[in-house]
């Protein structure tokens, strides 16, 4: 277990530095994000938001957690999330769009909070499924599709 | 009060908090929904800990402390603390079944975290 946990860890490491690696290339700085289309947040980035550091090393340290982490029968964080967890936070961060906070999930998944209060959340479940919640709203979706995509970029926008 | 009494409205209920489940999003650090997103709740009853002579740090061993929560304050948002005494723990107590995102988000939003 300890192995596969270790791996976890430099997955996330790994993806953190293939993405570093892609930023260090030369972008576009002269539009400023029109913050509704995820697919084309790459031509607009301005620059390394400062989450970034934050989250991926809290997500370093999520990874490296062992199976009962809390005392209560946890699962380790799974790792069918590596890829769609950082693919989330690369685009999250070339729109230029606020980070989340980090939180393991007893089942393995991953919660994702942004808000005072969590008042946009995004959860992973352990196959990497995710969904877009919000909570005084009772409301939410599929993130399988550009569209959920879209609309959770749309309310992480600032006004 | 015993083990096994019914779990009374004001009886305050603790919930060890893993230090990944503080998170600050700009109005100061607070525990996360995730933190309650579980099946089978487990709690100590407060009072059973300290009539023993522990405090906190009994349930928050190991955490970053404890949420801290009414037995009410469960009720209100529709379940059900009940008393689940364990031989390492007669103050353990339990919410069975599996606590919804509101519930998770209500419960996360009105308790109050003590630290260790």
């Amino acid at each position: 277990m300890s192995v596969t946990i270790e791996r976890l860890g430099q997955d996330w490491i790994a993806e953190h530095d293939r993405y570093e690696l892609a930023r260090s290339k030369p972008v576009s700085t002269t539009r400023r994000y029109e913050l509704i289309d995820p697919s084309t947040a790459s031509a607009r980035a301005t620059g390394a938001p400062l989450w970034w550091e934050r989250v991926t090393q809290q997500l370093v340290d999520i990874a490296r957690l062992p199976a009962n982490w809390n005392g209560y029968d946890e699962r380790p964080l799974s790792q069918a999330l590596v890829t769609p967890v950082i693919a989330l936070l690369s685009d999250l961060r070339l729109a230029g769009l606020p980070g989340p906070c980090p939180s393991p999930l007893a089942d393995g998944g991953l919660q994702l909070d942004w808000g005072p209060n969590g008042e946009i959340v995004v959860e992973f479940a352990p196959d990497g499924r995710a969904i877009a919640l919000l909570p005084d709203q009772d409301i939410c979706w599929a993130l399988d599709e550009r569209a959920g995509l879209t609309q959770l970029f749309n309310l992480l926008a600032p006004r | 009060m015993s083990e096994h009494d019914r779990i009374d409205d004001a009886e305050i209920l603790w919930r060890r908090i893993h230090v990944t489940h503080l998170v600050d999003t700009g109005g100061g650090p607070r525990v996360a929904s995730a933190a309650f997103k579980t099946t089978d709740l487990s709690i100590d009853r407060a009072g059973l800990v300290e009539s023993a002579g522990g405090d906190i740090r009994v349930t928050a061993a190991g955490g970053a402390g404890v949420a801290e929560l009414a037995a009410l304050q469960y009720r209100t948002v529709a379940l059900e603390p009940v008393p689940d005494p364990i031989p390492e723990n007669p103050a353990h107590a339990i919410v069975r079944g599996v606590i919804s995102r509101g519930q998770a988000t209500a419960l996360s939003r009105a308790c109050v975290f003590r630290p260790i």
